[in-house]
């Protein structure tokens, strides 16, 4: 699709799921899947197919570094930006996060009023390699 | 924090300020659980966790509160110079307790955690 429309959040708190899901979902206008961990991320990404994935970085059991991996691993997720949401907002930190292979990195706390327009900086139309 | 002016629709307005109200309601379980955290381990995922939401919420200075312990309770990050851990915990404490007596049926505005 040429245009970010679908956006999947990973994040394992509830409370910021449903502000995410508020600010890109109502005010964004994003079709938009929560998912509470790598793992329920991992499971629904092929089915929900994102434009954009937003991903928490200190998660329980399957860390946010750890999802990217993985995720990056996945046909699906080819040309598919994702992007950390952290608190960890030292130069050195976000390049470390940078280097894994994320497309950028917003730290926390967000501004929910914003953040639809934020994330639209990372996003760009998909080129799919034919092979 | 007031509704930003952003948000001219009234609905939208409403929704966010429902979410607040629904954030401050789970602040006493945030609050247990890093009172009753079996390690520091805990504890800080849980602080960690309310840092992030709270600042999400439009809550600075609670959110301030936590990443404050969040330094605490972290030695690698520490210089001497910290507040101790148990001072800052009853701090964060207080700040909940306001937000939730603010948030009873005699209380008044959220605010933003301070007292």
């Amino acid at each position: 699709m040429d245009e970010l429309s679908r956006v999947m959040c990973v994040e394992d708190d509830a409370d910021i799921r449903m502000i995410l899901e508020f600010s890109l979902g109502q005010l964004g206008g994003f079709t938009v899947l929560p998912c509470a961990s790598g793992l329920e991320a991992l499971e629904s990404v092929a089915a929900f197919a994102p434009d954009l994935v937003l991903l928490d970085v200190m998660m329980p059991k399957l860390s946010g570094t750890e999802t990217l991996l993985r995720l990056r691993r996945m046909a699906c997720m080819q040309g598919v930006p994702v992007v950390f949401v952290t608190a960890k907002a030292m130069p050195d930190e976000v390049e470390a996060l940078l280097a894994l292979g994320a497309s950028g990195v917003i730290v926390k706390p967000f501004d929910p009023v914003t953040l639809p327009q934020d994330i639209r900086r990372y996003w760009k139309p998909r080129h799919v390699d034919p092979k | 924090m007031s509704i930003p002016n952003e948000l001219a629709n009234a609905a939208h307005a409403q929704q966010l300020e429902a979410l607040r109200v629904r954030f401050i309601l789970g602040l006493q379980g945030r609050l247990t659980e890093m009172q009753t955290a079996p390690d520091a381990t805990t504890l800080h995922a849980a602080l960690h966790r309310l840092a992030g939401a709270a600042g999400a919420f439009g809550f600075e200075h609670l959110g301030a509160l936590a990443r404050t312990a969040l330094q605490a309770c972290d030695p690698a990050k520490q210089d001497g110079s910290e507040q101790p851990l148990p001072s800052v915990m009853q701090e964060l404490t207080t700040a909940i307790h306001g937000l939730l007596a603010r948030q009873s049926p005699e209380g008044h505005h959220p605010g933003d955690g301070t007292l």
